[in-house]
């Protein structure tokens, strides 16, 4: 079955106005965050593609995609917001039946295949497995706390790995006795990359968690959960990297990282060099690396 | 017939492999042995298998330590290599091992080589074991992440959001409180809680464990959790802790400061905070404040602190409160990081398996060591507790049969039913008797015995497993009487069948009164733990439990009385009330007005908050001093600590009967001698004398005794001086003098009971005492040859009154002759040590390496007594303690003259004028008696003084016979030139001394008229003191406080040795070597177990008339 809608989320309450932010894309041009994740998203043959924005802000985001891909986006207000999953589920009207695309608002991507973006490499491993697929990256495990882990086997032979537990924020404890994935290196968990191929069932098991849960809505990561217990369930590791852009010095480091990769790459590491060799920290300062 | 021995320890046919090594080894003669030694030496170096190797190694070690000496008789010759002695204290064990069988191989097997490599292979084994359970806690899942975070950056905990959010009321941040039970085990199976055996035979490690509540009888209203911990978010980037028990508090600013676990009383706090993974152990050692963990924990600013109390439960409960106490401290540390799933209420199963896993890891970080079961007050109620088989995937699959960590299997109401829980705690009477003693040599011996499969040990372990099967089908049936059946059975076969030492005279004098007093409603005796005489249970029929309550606090108070000068108690006992625990470890967030701390908290901070300045305080502590003000003067919940708080705020009179108003007076009655204690002060600080300056110029020339400097009695005894000695004792010609001044510090670690008067081992059925014992040789000898012997016990300030009421008892039951103590004239008051002997003493002289993390914790603890010695100054009187603990004996050369200087030899010798010679003899050496042969040897020899010395083990340290600058001596550990010098002497000084009285007041200038005037006696002493050496040493002394509670501080005193006497030109010495069994020394409790074993406790029996 093709893969023909999308879902972006970017409505959530610490998300803000990240998906405004400007940044310098790999070609040189300043476009803000939302423009460069929908332009990811049509680098496949996505016919339409759903928004979900805080209430008010229709305005500001269309405005922020720009003209060329308007007619193919709708947008939908997350009035009298109840979490990530309830913005999945104001969106399901619009996909439909179907399997589709997700990805989240304050993420972006950088492909390390010169010949296909991340979001391609997703719908092409999703199609060929015809299953739900989520991309994964190999995360330290100090960024545990900002992200979704799975944890399963891999299969042998593929960047693949058959998803049987999904932990949202899990602690290191927890993430050492139910995560490990054979192949990842020590001290590293696969954590979700923000972009996802889904079924319609997870509006189904959406549903039923709210009930089971009182009327509270789950995150996507116990949905998920849910969905490798009734059905076949990937991860991938894409050729790429994804770029968060709110941790603390996200929104720096995307920038770096699109500029290194792009055209401004020498122009912008002479800048940094002189940075270096001009700003020295003061004797006191406690120097913070990593 | 050379056993196989390898089959025994490979071979899946458990009728090959649990074979008894003394069964094995009975009809191998020593060549055959030597032979085993060498293939089984081979062995443990190829096999792969863990615990095939452990088991080599034991088996190497009690071949050397039991097997192969009794083999080898007459070879008591050979010397330990200094260089292997050098790798054995430092913990290279196998290089020890190699440089030992070197000498093995090279001077043929030999007792004191065979001693060596005996430890060698012990603390391999041991180090081994210790090893593979502290990988295994590594590499348990869960655990590991915190091994590989080196910096705070890298840190993956977060706190919880609900316990970073301040009140808006109170502004105050909201506390975490665990409460957690302790726990109580109904039958461990004979030690199987031990991880070592638990990792090798699963199927035998099976622990029936209660969680409980406790309160102190008459002092509490109602059981409670014991264990409290108290933890939330401050506003200063600190970890402030606090122990309310210990009255100890401290802000931690840097990591190296959480890892310090000796440096203050809060050592287990640390390990909790660092095992729940607040400050991860992967941190140690980096260089970072703890600032910026918790910027990164909690926030910038933030801090966290965490209150600990234990309700005054005191030390040696054997209800493992201080493992619980870590696992409680762990419980709340992981709530409050999301690493279990609950914040608040009981814990989930992974959760609680979790938890103590954590609390095995961090009294491995604490240096400290509890058993696989301790943990249990983490679980609710009743519960079998069980090894399990190690499994494909297991960190333990491959190296151990068993995983690390047991199952926990809980009884529901359904198997046993609330009538029977109810019932168990109406019938037991839960008491601590007031010892709190190590129980970790304990442990080792249960170890070693398992391993190397002893017959008795065997049998013993498979009965205590049906005893627990035994024990859990009356707790299903509801039979509680027969519950008490089953653990007095255990108590009395399997438990003591293996460790004879976990009962003692204290506790079977418990059992026999409550026995007596309530006939059949005394239903029997529960051991708790590892050993008997702290924690106990006793079962009464439950009509009577109240009036039993109220019995045992008065009986133990009665007996403890009777028996506390030769026993070690660390309080007061207490009889407890408890309940069966039915939540586990439980947590409560405290938030808005019901944020409040202990009472006693607040009586611990609140001095120091109110001496500071408004200005200096941060807004939560000026917030917490409004509440606690509102709390208490406006009667609020803490109105009835009011007088608390007050009585923290104001200063106390200091108690008028005080230690400082009865020094004076001990020191005055006791010889003190002040003008030579000043002396002494002014030589110690301006560095004259000193541990190093203890030693004998570099220039001496020290050398081994030749052949025929020395006789030996098993071949230079002849039938002739036999029969000398058997008629100078019937002509009661010679007496016994038994020194038994000394405190036995290394007997109890410096407790400062009389060692003389600890009935420590049954001898002919009754428990007896080091003096019963030389006593009853006495008695028997003046039997044997129809003598009057007189028995002289050298008494000091410490020894002398418990002594004579103990003589008192005896003596009517005597019929060899006189008993009669000779007092010390002398005492010395102990001085703050010089900061240069700490060190010559801890980092100059050769000492036993610890494993890596105790050394961790030593290093600590010796940079904290340094600081101590500092600020309290050096080569100060030391006062802070009781009297008696702040005197010290001056050595036993003082024995003597003290004997003199008392007239008790005058009047002895007027009426017993054909007195002629005494035996002196060490209160510790049990094998030393009036043989007539030895006798018969010093009469032949007409020398001054006969010295008895053995062939030297490898533990045999402190001096020894030597040829110094060509002349044959005893040589003193202390005065050795060289460390190294030690090692090239053969024998051993057992102090075991015939002395010729006439020849040796001749020495002193006196003779038996003259000893009837104190004046020249007392001159004639001064003058001869004079020329012998004053050594000062550095010796442990204990402190005890708060309940059970103690502290080891080293204090520096003086002391003049008998075995100088060698070294004075007009003293003619003779020196005869005696076997081993007769100069042994019994100086630490650990030795016991090897001496029953090996055959001298049966030997000294022997020796005895034990019918008075």
């Amino acid at each position: 079955m093709r893969i023909e809608k999308a879902i972006v989320t970017a409505a959530g309450p610490n998300q803000g106005r990240l998906p405004l932010q400007r940044f310098v894309d790999s070609d040189g041009i300043e476009k803000p965050a939302l423009r460069v994740i929908v332009e990811e998203v049509f680098s496949a043959p996505i016919q339409e593609l759903v928004i979900v924005v805080q209430p008010g802000s229709v305005r500001e985001f269309s405005d922020a995609v720009g003209r060329e891909f308007l007619s193919r986006i709708v947008f939908i207000e997350q009035t009298n917001p109840k979490g990530y999953t309830d913005a999945l589920l104001r969106a399901e009207s619009v996909v439909g039946a179907s399997r589709f695309l997700h990805l989240v608002g304050d993420h972006l991507y950088i492909s390390g295949d010169s010949g296909r973006s991340c979001v391609q490499q997703l719908i092409e491993a999703a199609t060929a497995e015809d299953c739900a697929v989520s991309a994964v990256q190999a995360t330290s495990e100090r960024l545990l706390s900002h992200y979704g882990v799975v944890g399963g086997q891999r299969v042998s032979g593929s960047r693949l790995v058959d998803i049987e537990r999904v932990i949202e924020k899990p602690t290191p404890t927890v993430a050492e006795q139910e995560l490990l994935v054979p192949g990842v290196r020590t001290g590293k968990y696969l954590c979700f990359f923000g972009m996802h191929v889904l079924p319609p069932s997870v509006f189904t098991i959406s549903r039923e968690l709210i009930e089971r849960n009182g009327g509270n809505h789950s995150t996507l990561s116990q949905v998920l959960n849910e969905l490798a217990v009734r059905e076949r369930y990937l991860g991938i590791e894409l050729v790429g990297t994804r770029y968060d852009l709110g941790i603390p010095y996200g929104t720096l480091t995307t920038q770096l990282a699109l500029a290194l990769a792009g055209v401004d790459r020498e122009s912008v590491l002479s800048q940094i060099v002189e940075l270096l060799a001009t700003h020295r920290p003061s004797r006191d300062a406690v120097t913070r690396s990593d | 017939m050379k056993p196989n021995l390898i089959e025994a320890i490979t071979s899946s046919d458990p009728r090959l492999r649990d074979q008894a090594l003394e069964r094995l080894c009975e009809s191998a003669n020593s060549a055959d042995l030597v032979a085993v030694c060498r293939e089984l030496d081979a062995f443990r170096r190829t096999a792969t298998n863990l615990y095939e190797r452990v088991r080599a190694l034991f088996f190497l070690a009690a071949i050397h330590r039991y097997h192969l000496p009794a083999k080898l008789p007459g070879r008591l010759g050979g010397l330990v290599s200094h260089a292997g002695y050098q790798h054995l204290i430092e913990r290279r064990f196998d290089e020890a091992i190699d440089e030992f069988r070197r000498d093995f191989e090279s001077q043929g097997p030999t007792d004191a080589v065979s001693s060596a490599l005996a430890a060698a292979y012990y603390e391999l084994a041991f180090t081994t074991l210790a090893g593979q359970v502290r990988r295994c806690v590594r590499s348990v899942k869960g655990n590991q992440w915190m091994f590989r975070t080196g910096h705070a950056l890298d840190h993956p905990l977060r706190f919880r959001k609900e316990l970073l959010t301040r009140n808006a009321e109170t502004g105050q941040y909201p506390v975490l409180c665990e409460r957690t039970p302790v726990r109580m085990d109904l039958s461990h199976s004979a030690w199987s809680d031990i991880f070592f055996l638990g990792m090798d035979y699963p199927e035998g490690a099976q622990v029936l464990n209660v969680s409980i509540d406790l309160g102190v009888y008459q002092r509490d209203a109602n059981p409670r959790p014991p264990v409290e911990v108290y933890l939330r978010v401050i506003d200063e980037p600190v970890l402030r802790l606090a122990s309310v028990d210990m009255k100890a508090r401290a802000d931690v600013e840097t990591v190296g400061g959480v890892f310090d676990f000796a440096g203050d009383y809060l050592g287990l706090v640390k390990a909790g905070v660092i095992a729940a993974g607040i400050i991860p152990p992967g941190l140690e050692g980096a260089d970072q404040r703890l600032s910026e963990v918790f910027s990164v924990l909690l926030g910038p600013g933030l801090g966290l602190e965490v209150v600990t109390k234990v309700n005054d439960i005191p030390k040696g409960s054997r209800l493992a409160v201080s493992t619980n106490l870590l696992a409680g401290i762990i419980a709340a540390c992981m709530r409050a990081t999301g690493q279990v799933s609950t914040l608040e209420g009981s814990l989930a199963e992974r959760d609680r398996r979790l938890v103590a896993a954590r609390a095995v890891l961090g009294e491995w970080q604490g240096g400290s060591g509890g058993g696989w079961q301790d943990s249990g007050g983490v679980w609710p109620g009743i519960k079998l507790i069980t090894g399990e088989r190690a499994v494909q995937g297991d960190s333990e699959f491959g190296v151990s049969r068993g995983r690390l960590l047991p199952q926990h299997r809980l009884y529901g109401f359904d198997e046993i039913n609330e009538q029977t829980r109810r019932k168990l705690c109406d019938s037991l009477v839960l008491v601590h008797g007031g010892m709190a003693q190590d129980v970790g040599p304990i442990l080792r011996m249960v170890t070693e015995k398992y391993l190397l499969r002893g017959e008795r040990e065997t049998v013993a372990r498979q009965e205590a497993i049906s005893l627990l099967k035994s024990i859990e089908a009356a707790l299903v049936r509801g039979d509680v009487r027969e519950l008490a059946s089953a653990t007095t059975r255990n108590f009395r076969g399997p438990i003591q069948s293996i460790i004879p030492w976990a009962s003692n005279f204290y506790t079977e004098t418990l059992i026999e009164r409550a026995q007596r007093e309530f006939g059949e409603n005394f239903w029997g005796f529960l051991m708790l733990g590892g050993m008997s005489g702290g924690g106990m249970g006793f079962l009464f029929d439950p009509r009577v439990k109240t009036q039993a309550q109220g019995y045992m606090q008065t009986l133990m108070r009665d007996v403890k009385r009777e028996l506390q000068e030769g026993f070690p108690f660390a309080m007061e006992p207490v009889v407890y009330d408890f309940s069966i625990n039915d939540q586990g470890t439980t947590a409560v967030v405290l938030t808005g007005a019901d944020v409040l701390l202990p009472a006693e908290y607040y009586a611990l901070v609140i001095p120091d908050l109110v001496r500071q300045s408004s200005r200096d305080l941060t807004p939560l502590q000026r917030i917490e001093l409004q509440r606690v003000s509102q709390e208490t003067i406006q009667g609020g919940r803490l109105a009835q600590a009011s007088d608390l708080l007050l009585s923290s705020l104001l200063p106390t009179m200091a108690r008028a009967n005080g230690s400082s108003a009865t020094l004076p007076a001990l020191l005055k009655d006791n010889g003190f001698d002040s003008e030579l204690h000043e002396q002494i002060r002014g030589d110690l600080k301006s560095g004259r004398i000193g541990l190093a300056q203890n030693r004998l110029a570099v220039s001496t020339e020290l050398q081994d005794v030749l052949p025929g400097d020395v006789w030996h009695a098993d071949r230079d005894v002849t039938d002739a001086m036999r029969s000398a000695g058997q008629a100078a004792i019937a002509r009661g010609e010679v007496g016994v003098f038994t020194l038994a001044a000394g405190a036995g510090s290394r007997w109890t670690r410096g407790a400062g009971v009389v060692k003389a008067l600890h009935r420590f081992h049954r001898f002919a059925g009754r428990y007896r005492s080091f003096l019963e014992v030389h006593l009853a040789k006495t008695r028997r000898r003046a039997r044997e040859f129809q003598g009057t012997i007189p028995h002289i016990v050298a008494t000091s300030y410490l020894t002398d009154g418990p002594i004579r009421r103990a003589l008192d008892q005896l003596a009517t039951s005597s019929t060899s002759g006189p008993i009669l103590t000779s007092p010390g004239q002398s005492v010395g008051l102990r001085l703050i040590p010089m900061v240069r002997d700490l060190r010559f003493a801890w980092e100059e002289t050769a000492h036993q390496v610890l494993d890596e993390q105790a050394e961790k914790v030593r290093t600590s603890l010796h940079a904290a007594l340094i600081a101590w010695a500092e600020s309290a100054g050096c080569g100060n009187d030391y006062t802070e303690n009781l009297p008696g603990q702040c005197l010290h004996p001056v050595g036993h050369w003082f024995e003597i003259p003290s004997l003199l200087r008392n007239g008790v030899l005058h009047r002895l010798l007027q009426e017993q004028p054909q007195l002629k010679h005494l035996m002196l003899h060490n209160i510790d050496t049990l094998g030393a008696d009036l043989d007539p042969g030895l006798l018969g040897l010093h009469l032949q020899s007409g020398d001054c003084l006969t010295f008895e010395v053995i062939g030297r083990r490898i533990d045999d340290r402190g001096g020894g016979l030597a040829r110094v600058d060509g002349r044959v001596r005893m040589i003193e550990g202390l005065a050795m030139p060289r460390e190294e010098d030690e090692f090239k002497l053969t024998y051993y000084n057992t102090l075991t001394t015939w002395i010729n009285i006439d020849r040796l007041l001749a020495v002193f200038g006196l003779d038996r008229t003259s000893l009837a005037d104190s004046g020249v006696v007392s001159a004639a002493v001064r003058r001869f003191s004079q020329r012998l050496p004053t050594y000062i040493t550095i010796k442990d002394v204990k402190r005890r406080w708060g309940h059970g509670q103690e502290d080891i501080l080293p204090v520096s005193q003086f002391e003049k040795l008998w075995g100088d006497m060698t070294a004075v030109p007009e003293v003619d010495c003779r020196f005869v070597v005696v076997p081993r069994c007769r100069g042994q020394q019994l100086k630490e409790q650990a030795q016991l177990d090897g001496w029953l074993r090996d055959g001298t406790a049966d030997w000294i029996e022997s020796l005895g008339d034990w019918k008075a």
